[in-house]
């Protein structure tokens, strides 16, 4: 276990996965970091389950390769692949106990009995479990079941660990627990992982890159900061959260569009981490592309990010809180409370927008009356106009 | 019998751990496209990655040969000289399904005897399952094993054992030689079988929905009525449905209880076998056995789901 | 309780059935019988045709049962694979679980028969020359018709049953086991097995119950002699001479009783053999 080889990273090769008319995957193209957490993460039904099942090789592509380092394991045998898949529903042997079950994958290479009960006993204390060795699943929390599930993957020292919705089972105040766990046992050996989640929140504090899949096609691949602040394509942004989409047109830090002149964002090539620039996706697919159509001028889609804009006070006209931002004016047409925050929607420019602002700064505005939003440069983001829209 | 349990036992009958428990094709790689209709085929597919045609073949031989008993039956019945070396026969002929369908024959006394005594097993039956069932179903209780083993027992005992048991008494009572006499023998194998299925059906049913029904504003009858009976009807006709099989085969209890006086179809076809005319026994076999299919595909299909694995009718 | 009805239709008949029998077998109500007596049981035991008797039915019941769960077995495992038309070879595959034994019996009669239809191809075919050459499956020392009869209508009960739990969990945790590195044989051996261990057995004390209580296909398909069980206990409680009752009675006890205890006894094992392959 000492002596290890250097994590090996996982290439997909224009995978695609069709039943029938459906099509699951589309094209994918994926460089998985050796070493570190993907996170692959889309809605439900977007494919990102086929995604690993492909990948440990328990469905088929209907075209595409899939490499690791330098193997070619289209054709291997989920057997031989050395990728190990935590299912979401665990999947334990009825039959066997905590221990059993963790020592399962050593039998099936042939580790003799003492010491594959040695390292499956070390393993369940690794991960907190100690004690419940001769548990069968019927007797195991859901929790549990994931950390036996998690310990039967790790203690057969994979080349690529795939997580299923490793927390979705799980009552909320296990889910940082169980995460931690995970993220210390992936630094602790450097394993070459992949999350696959619905939830964006989990994704980000989960990946050290966000693999960004819609609809069976890969959207985005990138830092979860880059994703947050660049999303790629207007899918990816109202994944995101974005409800306001625009059609708009750029020209130099400026962004024109029917609701007023609203601020591009800075360039963001400043912003991208080292590591992650020499991992840009260079793809002739056409989404994700290395080089970046809203860097300069032309038509674009601006989606608004609703939790950034700002509602100013009614009355004379404060000074700009932050640099680089810009105001539109339009008319409220209702609100609802929502606690702290309050959601209104305001039509501008013939545009409804719906905010969600701060509940004071709102009070003083009646349903009827112009507001004035601030629109910050945080909160537009641009991204290539969608040829079919 | 423990740690088995009863329910294992009966695999027929789905329980609370049963088959039909599992909330629909969750998790896996299938749960990820709920549209794919095809996506469980390919939630394992470590080996049938594709549509093949091999295990298809392979099945069809092997159903092929589970069928393969019925073919000498049909052609029998339809012969008019069927001597040794022919394969089929030499002559065709409708006189043994006109011999067996005529009068004289007794099939017709025959048939109504054995759908009397069925549908009155069945009837009994369900009357005493549905609430049996619904206990076993939704009450952990002392004592639950015993009667478990209870209903188990009737099913496993050998039926002539029983019969003969209960010839004594029925003699005594003036039941033995009677229609309600047969009924009553046959309800001991079909009634638990009843009851375990019946048991599954409320264990597999949200019966939630009831205390639901009765906050908006439904009485107990029109709960009844209109919440319950749509949750449990179709799974109640599956046991009912054995019940009457089970009857419907009856043959070492008939015997025995009925002493030869109450002449259901396996007495006739047994009668034929033991000394007949080939080609009769053969038209009155498929008179027996016809309406057994034909209950059972109808049935499956009219649920529209596969009447699975309730098949240990004896 | 909502028990109660079924209690008393089920416990009430089968009791009554289990209390009568034993009593007359006992001697007990009999004509000019002073209580109890074991008389029945020890003229029954020095029977000679009591003991092969016995040996048949139980030859019967274990050798139908083993054939019955591993050949299933196997077609649940072809069945599995199925893809193509999987609903209709599905439904045909258990189209002869609701047809009645004695059917079964007059089938396997006009198929397997000296002179029945696998015969006159066979002399078709020039195999074979007359009824005479073909060998003689039914009415044998072996009760080979018996055992193929039950066999025929016990393969898909436990192929449909081992079908289901396949389906059920089988896939799941077969995917589960390949990615920890499990091959085909070791997930059959390691998986599979273990997962269809408990409803097979449970499966097969059924079918075992069912083929020792066999009594209309061995009176079509069998030997006159050694009958079965429940055939001998038929003839003992038709003997003319009334003196056989007690004994037809104690038969039937003796096969209740043994019945229960290789279904309780039956279960036991299954427990520990379910946690020894397990392991």
């Amino acid at each position: 276990m000492n002596d290890r080889t250097p994590p090996a990273g996982l290439r997909l090769e224009g995978v695609t996965k069709r039943y029938g008319e459906v099509v699951a995957l589309d094209d994918v193209h994926l460089d998985v970091t050796p070493g570190r957490i993907t996170a692959l993460v889309g809605p439900s039904g977007c494919g990102k389950s086929t995604l690993l099942s492909v990948v440990a090789g328990l469905t088929t592509p209907t075209s595409g390769r899939l490499h690791l380092g330098t193997r070619d394991l289209t054709e291997v045998a989920p057997e031989r692949r050395r990728i190990v898949l935590v299912f979401q529903e665990q999947r334990l042997f009825p039959f066997l106990t905590a221990l059993d079950d963790v020592a399962f994958g050593l039998r099936m290479r042939g580790v003799d009995r003492r010491e594959r009960g040695r390292r499956a006993a070390a393993m369940l204390e690794r991960v907190g479990l100690a004690g419940l060795e001769h548990r069968r699943p019927a007797e195991l929390s859901g929790g549990q079941r994931q950390r036996v599930a998690l310990a039967r993957a790790l203690v057969l020292d994979p080349a690529v660990l795939l997580l299923d919705e490793p927390l979705g089972s799980l009552d909320p105040h296990l889910r940082d627990e169980l995460r931690d766990l995970v993220v210390s046992m992936q630094r602790e050996r450097e394993l070459t992982t992949v999350v696959v989640t619905h939830d964006r929140e989990e994704a980000i504090v989960f990946g050290d890159h966000l693999a960004v899949l819609l609809d069976g096609r890969l959207h985005q691949h990138a830092t979860p900061r880059e994703v947050m602040e660049r999303p790629s394509t207007a899918a990816v942004a109202r994944f995101l959260g974005a409800t306001e989409l625009l059609p708009g047109r750029r020209e130099g830090q400026l962004v024109h569009t029917a609701i007023g002149v609203l601020p591009a964002p800075a360039g963001a090539a400043d912003r991208v981490d080292v590591s992650m620039a020499a991992d840009r996706i260079d793809r002739d697919g056409d989404v994700a592309v290395g080089r970046d159509p809203v860097e300069e001028d032309g038509d674009v889609e601006v989606a608004l990010r609703r939790d950034l804009l700002r509602v100013l006070p009614p009355g004379p006209t404060e000074p700009a809180a932050s640099a680089g931002a810009c105001r539109v004016v339009g008319t409220l047409v209702s609100t609802r409370y929502l606690g702290t925050r309050t959601r209104a929607t305001i039509v501008v420019g013939g545009h409804e927008l719906t905010l969600e602002a701060v509940t004071a700064e709102l009070s003083g505005h009646g349903v009827g009356g112009r507001v004035t939003i601030e629109v910050p440069a945080e909160s537009v983001w641009l991204v290539a106009r969608e040829p079919r829209r | 019998m423990s740690a088995l349990g009863t329910r294992a036992l009966l695999p027929s009958a789905p329980g609370p751990d049963g088959p039909r428990a599992r909330p629909g094709p969750a998790g896996g790689p299938g749960a990820d496209h709920p549209k794919h209709g095809g996506a469980a085929a390919d939630r394992w597919a470590g080996v049938e990655r594709r549509r093949r045609y091999g295990p298809t073949l392979w099945a069809a031989l092997l159903i092929a040969l589970l069928l393969l008993p019925f073919l000498p039956l049909v052609l029998a019945s339809f012969s008019q000289a069927y001597f040794h070396p022919q394969v089929v026969p030499q002559t065709w002929s409708l006189r043994a399904w006109g011999l067996v369908l005529g009068p004289g024959a007794g099939t017709w006394a025959a048939l109504r005897d054995s759908v009397v005594v069925a549908v009155a097993v069945t009837a009994v039956s369900l009357v005493v399952a549905i609430p049996a069932g619904r206990v076993l179903a939704t009450r952990g209780f002392r004592g639950r094993r015993a009667v478990e083993v209870v209903l188990l027992l009737p099913v496993l005992v050998p039926g002539i054992a029983v019969a003969i048991g209960l010839h004594v008494t029925f003699l005594r009572l003036g039941l033995a030689g009677s229609l309600p006499g047969v009924v009553l023998v046959h309800l001991v194998p079909a009634t638990p079988y009843v009851v375990l299925l019946s048991a599954g059906v409320f264990a597999n049913a949200d019966l939630g929905l009831e205390a639901q029904a009765r906050t908006l504003g439904a009485s107990p009858w029109q709960v009844a009525w209109s919440v319950t009976r749509p949750l449990v009807a179709p799974g109640l006709a599956v046991a009912a449905l054995f019940g009457f099989l089970v009857s419907w085969g009856q043959y070492a209890t008939t015997l025995v209880v009925g002493g030869g006086q109450v002449v259901t179809l396996p007495m006739l076809l047994f009668a034929s076998a033991a000394g007949g005319d080939v080609a009769v026994t053969a038209a009155t076999a498929l008179v027996h056995g016809l309406p057994a299919l034909v209950l059972l595909v109808v049935t499956a299909r009219v649920l529209g789901r596969g009447v699975v694995a309730v098949g240990g009718v004896r | 309780m909502g028990l109660a009805p079924a209690m008393v239709v089920v416990g009430g008949l089968f009791g009554g059935a289990v209390w009568s029998a034993l009593r007359s077998s006992l001697g007990v109500g009999a004509v000019g019988s002073s209580g109890a007596s074991l008389a029945a049981y020890r003229r029954l035991l020095a029977d000679p045709e009591f003991w092969p008797s016995v040996a048949l039915t139980a030859h019967v019941a274990v050798t139908s049962t083993v054939l019955s769960v591993v050949l299933g077995v196997a077609a649940a495992l072809v069945l599995r694979r199925v893809t193509v038309g999987r609903r209709t070879v599905t439904t045909l595959f258990q189209l002869n679980l609701p047809i009645p034994h004695v059917i079964g019996a007059v089938a396997i009669l006009l198929l397997l028969g000296q002179s029945g239809f696998v015969s006159r191809v066979t002399t078709s075919l020039g195999w074979t020359a007359s009824p005479a050459d073909f060998p003689a499956l039914l009415f044998d020392r072996y009760a080979l018709g018996v055992i193929i009869q039950y066999v025929w209508k016990e393969v898909p009960f436990v192929g449909i049953v081992a079908l289901a739990i396949l389906r059920d969990t089988g896939r799941d945790l077969e995917a589960a086991a390949a990615t920890l590195g499990a091959t085909t044989w070791q997930r059959f051996r390691y998986v599979i097995l273990p997962v269809l261990l408990p409803g097979v057995l449970s499966t097969a004390i059924i079918v075992f119950a069912f083929a020792f209580g066999t009594f209309e296909v061995p009176l079509l398909l069998g030997a006159s002699y050694p009958a079965v069980l429940p055939v001998l206990a038929h003839q003992r409680y038709t003997d003319v001479d009334l003196a056989s009752r007690p004994e037809a009675m104690a038969l039937a006890v003796l096969t209740t009783l043994i019945v229960v205890v290789v279904v309780l006894a039956g279960a036991a094992l299954a427990r520990r053999a379910v946690r020894q392959v397990g392991t």
